[in-house]
């Protein structure tokens, strides 16, 4: 792991502005992530994790304060040019997967590279070798609705991975899995950070956080906690 | 890439797919069929003046005429042939030439016995003919009139649309030959099925309607009598069935003759004018009636579709105006369409977003998936509309009005009134109508590709 920052956040707040109401779901955040290292980012429902990694992945930007991502402000970065940050150097993993029905899986795990020029060859490599990585292969031509909840989420992180990102944005990833399946899920990040990735992994579920390195807890917005975790002890069955 | 990943989302969203290519698949069909048969049924009126190679016909009219054994048709004046020459010089003129147009009487044996019963003229004994009624208002509509021959007996007499022409032009006037290659050297062409066309030095000498001497028997080398007193060697069989034409004949002689017929020394009543150009149409008009008098009648092809019973009730503009309403209504439709469709894919399009499509992609591929099912629907609405159009031309019956014709009602054939309504596909509309299915597709695309590209990523993901 390089101890150099790379992601730096600083004074960060996001304020929502409601008709009537100004909601505060993020405030004064400030923290830095080494490269490589895999974060977990605790707290309830409604604390301010998803704004937290939605800002970190360009897809949100702070009413406050300043966040940088390998050496970039993303303050700086204009609407293409934040698609651009995010297509090149974050995946995106969601609660539900979010896999487009219509679409097979092989074409779910191609989507982020649809608008990117390339041989079809070289892209469906990249496809293929996705889904190898997360041992998803042999469902590459079924439908989402074909496939068991774990399976689709197995989908959805190699869409993520697919572009080869530094960074692994996963948000609740094993909120609407058993706990089998959200063993796999977990075993599959931490084998991604393993390669060389950074993750940060929002959960309110400990198990879940319990395979990170480091944990930061938010509530109501704030950070208010922040320990480093022994070498995964708790690292899933089968790491 | 793009374009097979918005294919593929096309393809597998098939209802809302099949109902946006259904909306305009019906629309363009409509389009695509009236103006298939406007423009068909403008091509068919064009085509009785073009049939005669002309732009413009000039005639003059009057009060109809005593009977006389050949005598003008119904209310057309004589009309001096020196109007002809001067019509010809005058700028903008391409070309023109004078018919005469005549109603010839001949004498033939009356059908059944009782000749008598048969009179339906006012008058017995030494009549002349000068004195008998016009026969274009017959006392039965079935029976010719009758009168007593050059032999004392009671005859029936038959009529036969006769026009006087100008064998030396062929381009133009109610026989034209069609351009054929080498058509002056050999005399013949496309409408001549047997013999040949009419030279400068015939005499008494006819070409007929190949219908017209299909119902009297004759062939080419027989003789026929045209009016009381000449018989004709028919030299050719003229087939004039492919088009209705303004002035149409049953007999066609050399000018001369037909002046000598008639009597009247060298006139003419009806004068084929074609233009160097559509403007030329008021100047030469004014000219004629300055030539000719009040009394001018002047058909250009506007008069021949204002008089045509086709579209009567509906004109081309209502039916197009139509059209184009159903159009607008189904692109206004589409956009909301389109919308909704967005409305439907906010997490998908939250989803692009955060996995690095730019609102340009994402733009794009709302406009290719627009495109799509506006290609489909243009190819599959150009041909229902080609079909319409087809079939609306099978059974369609649209006749000139006759009064551009001067057949009297008991003549052998029928006057050439039929147009003939082609309505084969034309690869210009067809085209038209998938460039206009492309436009409102891809308009109502990037109506929801703006909508889709303004969305805020978070947003979008938050929503869904």
């Amino acid at each position: 792991m390089d101890d150099e920052a790379y992601i730096t956040v600083e004074g960060l707040s996001r304020t929502y502005h409601r008709p009537g109401s100004e909601l505060d779901a993020l405030v004064d955040v400030s923290f830095t992530v080494p490269r490589g290292q895999f974060v977990g980012i605790m707290g309830h429902s409604g604390a301010g994790k998803s704004t937290l990694l939605n800002i970190i992945g360009g897809l949100d930007r702070p009413s406050s304060g300043a966040v940088s991502v390998g050496g970039v402000d993303l303050a700086a970065l204009d609407e293409e040019a934040l698609a651009i940050y995010r297509r090149n150097s974050v995946g995106f993993v969601f609660q539900d997967a979010k896999l487009v029905p219509a679409l097979t899986v092989f074409e779910n795990v191609m989507l982020p590279l649809v608008p990117i020029p390339g041989s079809d060859e070289e892209k469906s490599a990249k496809v293929e070798a996705a889904l190898e990585e997360t041992n998803i292969g042999h469902r590459a031509s079924h439908l989402p609705g074909e496939l068991s909840g774990g399976e689709q989420q197995r989908a959805a992180v190699a869409r993520a991975i697919v572009n080869d990102p530094e960074l692994l944005l996963a948000d609740e990833p094993t909120g609407e899995l058993d706990r089998h399946n959200a063993d796999r899920i977990l075993e599959l990040l931490v084998r991604l950070n393993r390669e060389g990735r950074t993750v940060l992994v929002a959960s309110h579920d400990e198990a879940t956080i319990a395979v990170a390195d480091r944990v930061l807890c938010l509530e109501e917005g704030r950070l208010t906690s922040e320990r480093l975790v022994d070498t995964r002890s708790a690292a899933p069955e089968g790491e | 890439m793009l374009l097979r990943y918005a294919w593929r989302g096309f393809w597998r969203r098939r209802t809302r797919s099949a109902l946006v290519v259904a909306g305009i698949a019906l629309s363009i069909a409509l389009l695509v069929a009236v103006l298939t048969i406007t423009r068909s049924v403008e091509g068919a009126i064009a085509s009785a003046l073009s049939a005669t190679g002309a732009d413009m016909v000039v005639q003059k009219r009057s009060d109809v005429c005593p009977f006389r054994l050949v005598k003008l048709p119904r209310d057309l004046a004589a009309i001096d042939a020196s109007v002809v020459d001067r019509l010809r010089e005058h700028e903008g003129v391409a070309e023109a030439t004078g018919v005469l147009e005549l109603w010839a009487f001949a004498f033939v044996e009356p059908e059944g016995g009782d000749v008598q019963s048969q009179m339906n003229l006012p008058f017995t004994g030494e009549a002349r003919a000068s004195d008998a009624p016009d026969v274009s208002a017959p006392q039965s509509a079935d029976q010719p009139p009758m009168m007593i021959g050059p032999d004392g007996e009671m005859k029936a007499l038959a009529p036969t649309v006769v026009a006087g022409i100008d064998p030396a032009k062929k381009t133009i006037g109610p026989a034209r030959m069609g351009p054929h290659e080498g058509a002056e050297d050999d005399g013949k062409c496309c409408a001549i099925v047997d013999g040949r066309y009419l030279t400068t030095s015939d005499r008494f000498h006819t070409m007929l309607a190949v219908d017209y001497a299909r119902a009297k028997g004759l062939e080419v080398g027989d003789t026929i009598p045209l009016g009381p007193s000449h018989e004709f060697e028919v030299v050719g069989l003229v087939d004039l069935s492919g088009a209705a034409r303004i002035a149409g004949a049953e007999a066609f002689i050399p000018l001369t003759v037909a002046q000598e017929m008639l009597g009247e020394g060298e006139v003419v009543d009806t004068i084929f004018l074609s233009l160097e150009s559509r403007d030329a149409v008021e100047p030469v008009a004014d000219y004629a009636r300055e030539l000719i008098g009040p009394e001018t009648s002047i058909t250009t092809e506007t008069d021949v579709e204002a008089g045509t019973a086709a579209l009567a009730s509906v004109t081309r503009n209502t039916l197009v105006a139509i059209s184009l309403f159903v159009l607008a209504f189904a692109g206004l439709l589409l956009v909301r369409s389109a919308m909704d469709s967005v409305a439907q894919r906010v997490d998908e399009i939250g989803l692009m977003k955060a996995i690095g499509w730019r609102n340009s992609d994402v733009a794009r591929l709302f406009v290719a998936e627009g495109a799509y099912a506006a290609l489909i629907g243009g190819l599959i609405g150009s041909a229902l509309g080609a079909v319409a159009g087809w079939a609306y031309g099978q059974v369609a019956s649209l006749q000139l009005p006759a009064s551009l014709n001067y057949y009297p009602p008991c003549s052998t054939t029928e006057a050439p009134l039929l147009l003939s309504v082609s309505t084969g596909p034309s690869p210009g509309l067809l085209l038209l109508g998938v460039a206009i299915a492309l436009v409102i597709g891809t308009l109502a695309g990037f109506a929801a590709s703006r909508r889709a590209a303004a969305l805020d990523p978070s947003e979008a993901l938050r929503r869904a």
